[in-house]
């Protein structure tokens, strides 16, 4: 029971503290131009024009501050709540300029499931919804590359070395994978297809299995680096990956044992 | 254990809102939200895309990426000089004038001809007899619909063909 309470620690200090402050190193990338035009969705539709900068900095400020401090368990329910409805508000922000992304989705996703859900007595009750959520996504967009991409042809046509070869720019592994053989593509896209995507359940059945989807995900995440370039910000799922890996350590503990560890040295130095 | 029940209950809710939100496509529905955060292939950008694709009577296509570098410079002649196109920020999408890509469906002939077919001489082996056409998908903005899966579709123009 403890020891589920300390899993929990540990990926909620994933997620909430470092996954927040990778998205947030990683923010405000955006073209000179991009806030020009407002084309609002979903709740934005209330708002004439985009928010203020003053109203999106208290906004920015909620999201890492609250969520940050969360995350390496300060401030309970409360700072939960604030934290990510300021994320929900910021990072949906800029999906209102005719530009979608899906960079931090999971990440977005992760932070509703441990802010906003009511919050169930069983730790592993929560670890096992941000697993099943992750293997959820990845099932789903497995799915619909089926569903809209024409079925297996993504993985067994020149589906993906089309797509590649359309992107602008490819960094050396991608332009390798274009001046290969076809097959190349195609153990890419199949790869990610088949193992990654819609095999993605496979990490539920035992936890080393969980671990091992852990380190296929993340590679997956960095192949897509190598062969399209950029795609960073795609790294925070990796970050709500870590409740398969089943890690336990609570970092304030940690801070307050080596302090006192360096504090009683410090005394017994002295003292002698 | 009520609270338990409860969470389930919620985030059974939030399964369902996402996936009816990725399969929906419904841009003005109260849970698109969720979808902002979809981890579906979406583009939102207007843009078009161009195929150059020989046809024989069997149906054979040759998809006109194979020529690789030249076929990026056929892409941007067609694009920039017939078609209007201009760049816009982002470099990886191009903004769309309908209207200019009017009326030049001969210009684009000729350039087919000129450009197009020497290449196909050289590099198809297969390409006997049949049509070289210029495809034009476009995927419209904020439809939610997946890159391979164009709003619309077509043949812009399209000239016979024999080695």
């Amino acid at each position: 029971m403890k020891s589920n309470s300390l899993k929990l620690k540990t990926v909620e200090f994933c997620i909430l503290t470092l996954g927040t402050l990778y998205v947030w190193y990683n923010f405000n990338v955006f073209p000179p131009d991009f806030f020009e035009v407002w084309k609002p969705i979903s709740f934005y539709k209330l708002f004439s024009r985009p928010l203020s900068n003053d109203l999106l900095g208290i906004f920015k400020f909620g999201w890492i501050f609250f969520l940050v401090l969360a995350g390496l368990g300060i401030g309970g329910y409360f700072f939960r709540i604030i934290g990510a409805v300021s994320a929900i508000i910021l990072l949906g922000h800029h999906y209102n300029f005719g530009n979608v992304y899906h960079g931090t989705h999971v990440y977005m996703g992760a932070v509703m499931i441990l802010c906003l859900l009511p919050r169930p007595k069983s730790s592993a009750l929560l670890i096992s919804y941000l697993k099943y959520f992750v293997v959820f996504v990845m099932v789903l967009t497995g799915l619909q590359k089926l569903w809209y991409g024409g079925g297996f042809d993504w993985a067994f046509t020149d589906a993906f070395f089309v797509r590649l070869a359309s992107h602008p720019y490819q960094p050396p592994v991608g332009q390798a994978v274009l001046e290969g053989p076809l097959i190349l593509s195609q153990i890419f896209a199949g790869w990610a297809l088949i193992v990654a995507e819609l095999l993605a359940f496979v990490s539920l059945f035992h936890k080393n299995l969980g671990r091992v989807y852990f380190f296929i995900w993340s590679s997956f995440h960095l192949g897509v680096t190598f062969v399209f370039g950029n795609h960073f910000m795609f790294y925070s799922q990796i970050f709500v990956y870590s409740a398969f890996l089943g890690l336990e350590f609570n970092f304030l503990l940690l801070i307050k044992e080596k302090l006192e560890s360096i504090l009683s040295g410090r005394l017994k130095t002295i003292i002698n | 254990m009520k609270r338990d029940r409860l969470a389930t209950v919620f985030f059974i809710f939030f399964l369902i809102a996402y996936l009816f939100q990725q399969f929906g496509r419904r841009e003005d529905w109260p849970f698109s939200f969720f979808g902002m955060y979809k981890g579906g292939r979406f583009d939102t950008k207007p843009f078009y895309r161009f195929k150059v694709i020989y046809t024989d009577d069997s149906d054979f296509k040759l998809n006109a990426y194979s020529f690789k570098v030249d076929f990026f410079f056929l892409d941007e002649r067609i694009r920039v000089i017939l078609l209007g196109f201009k760049e816009n920020f982002n470099n990886d999408t191009l903004e769309v004038n309908e209207e200019l890509s009017k009326g030049k469906e001969e210009e684009v002939k000729k350039f087919l001809f000129k450009n197009v077919k020497p290449l196909l001489d050289q590099q198809c082996e297969d390409c006997k007899k049949g049509r070289l056409s210029l495809h034009i998908s476009y995927w419209d903005e904020m439809s939610y619909r997946n890159y391979l899966t164009p709003d619309r579709s077509w043949v812009y123009v399209s000239v016979p063909y024999e080695k």
